[in-house]
């Protein structure tokens, strides 16, 4: 079973933005939704989302910073551990094996110092890693609002972040085999610096910070190298349209001249596609 | 070319630490004290773990109203070469409201474990892990 998976920091004033985000979900078939700083009613949203498919649902016991909502029933995607900015899951539907769903809104550039916020990186690293040994497996996928560039030291040392690598192939190489020994994520998101458009979730338009890069490519999802078999980098994308109800085409961005601006929210959504493993498959 | 004996330089035997350092043990025993304090409605535990040669002791919370997941509160951190008789300094770390710093003696680490402890945050997290323990309680 092929899961589709799309995070958004859906910070959004418009009046109907319930209608607004659950129909993105059903347009791309998303089956796992999940909405960090939003402000939507989850009752509003799950009642549209049930307009296309009834199968879908809200778990229960979630936290604080999240919305989830579940193209199958809430059962089969329960909480583990809550941290103040991190919310562990298992995720395991009929016969496929258990996966660890982390999800994250990390702490902000504008209260955190970039040393700063690698220095409590290691405290989210260590819950993720902490989880995956009482789980017992590292089938182990993070996503969301990093607050941080893949290059970022947070994100990138092994010591103090959450050691995720550019390629696949770094991860492998850097991770000791099995659940003993130091452990690497891949980040997808190296692939999409510069080369695609928009390089980034989210646009800051400060020109009088010279180290400014504009476009940041803050959400993000990191994988294990346990589910590299079960996720394709080219899957992955950052969406950056939508469709109204009256076929209509809106961009979630636009060109203001010298600058860009995020549309809905001031993130775009990351979407992505998680093969879960068969029971019987051995990872 | 004859064989010469090589010297063995080394103890007889080494032995394992036993004991988890004095501010594991003293985290240990706040631990197990807040599930008197709150009726059993709020439990304490410590899990321990290895990252990367750091030692590391994290503090839980678990709760009837957290179902089967668990709270995470702080961690301390020490090198696995630390000292047995003087652990110190180690660093320490509030999950509930972001801060890492270093201690450098049991005073001081005990000051900032119940300044944790007793903080705004961390009172109102159990407080509310109470409350919701209770409506459990009664609907069920």
């Amino acid at each position: 079973m092929v899961l589709t998976c799309l995070f958004w920091n859906f910070r959004c004033d418009l009046p109907d933005q319930e209608a607004m985000v659950a129909r993105v979900a059903v347009e791309q078939s998303v089956d796992l939704l999940v909405l960090a700083e939003s402000k939507t009613d989850p009752d509003l949203v799950l009642a549209e989302l049930r307009k296309s498919d009834p199968k879908f649902d809200f778990p229960v016991n979630q936290h604080e910073r999240f919305q989830i909502f579940t193209r199958f029933s809430g059962e089969y995607f329960t909480n583990l551990v809550r941290h103040d900015r991190l919310s562990v899951n298992r995720l395991r539907l009929p016969s496929t094996r258990e996966v660890t769903f982390a999800l994250i809104h990390f702490y902000d550039r504008r209260n955190y110092h970039p040393e700063t916020q690698s220095s409590l990186a290691r405290d989210v690293y260590l819950t993720v890693h902490n989880a995956e040994d009482n789980a017992g497996h590292t089938r182990t996928v993070v996503v969301g609002d990093f607050n941080m560039n893949p290059f970022e030291k947070g994100m990138v040392d092994a010591a103090s972040g959450f050691g995720a690598m550019a390629s696949r192939e770094l991860a492998i190489r850097n991770s000791s085999e099995g659940m003993i020994g130091r452990r690497r994520f891949y980040n997808p998101s190296w692939s999409r610096l510069g080369c695609a458009f928009p390089p980034g979730t989210y646009y800051w338009n400060n020109v009088s910070d010279p180290l400014n890069i504009f476009w940041h490519s803050i959400d993000q999802v990191l994988v294990r190298p346990a589910l590299f078999d079960f996720f394709r980098d080219e899957d992955f994308r950052i969406l950056t349209s939508m469709t109204t109800p009256e076929g209509e085409t809106i961009d979630l961005f636009r060109s203001t001249g010298k600058h860009w601006k995020v549309e809905v929210s001031d993130h775009l959504p990351i979407l992505f596609k998680l093969e879960l493993p068969k029971e019987e498959s051995h990872v | 070319m004859s064989e010469q004996k090589t010297d063995d330089l080394w103890p007889r035997d080494f032995t394992p630490i036993v004991d988890d350092p004095a501010p594991v043990v003293v985290l240990q025993q706040q631990a197990s004290l807040l599930s008197g304090k709150t009726g059993g409605r709020v439990e304490g535990f410590v899990s321990e773990s290895t990252v990367e040669g750091t030692f590391y002791a994290s503090l839980y919370f678990r709760s009837p109203s957290l179902g089967d997941s668990m709270y995470k509160v702080l961690h301390i951190a020490l090198p696995v070469t630390f000292d047995p008789i003087n652990p110190f300094p180690l660093t320490v770390n509030n999950s509930c409201e972001p801060s890492e710093t270093v201690v450098t003696d049991m005073e001081e680490f005990k000051e900032w474990l119940k300044s944790v402890l007793s903080s705004e945050k961390v009172g109102a997290i159990i407080g509310n892990l109470i409350h919701y323990s209770s409506k459990r309680t009664v609907a069920s």
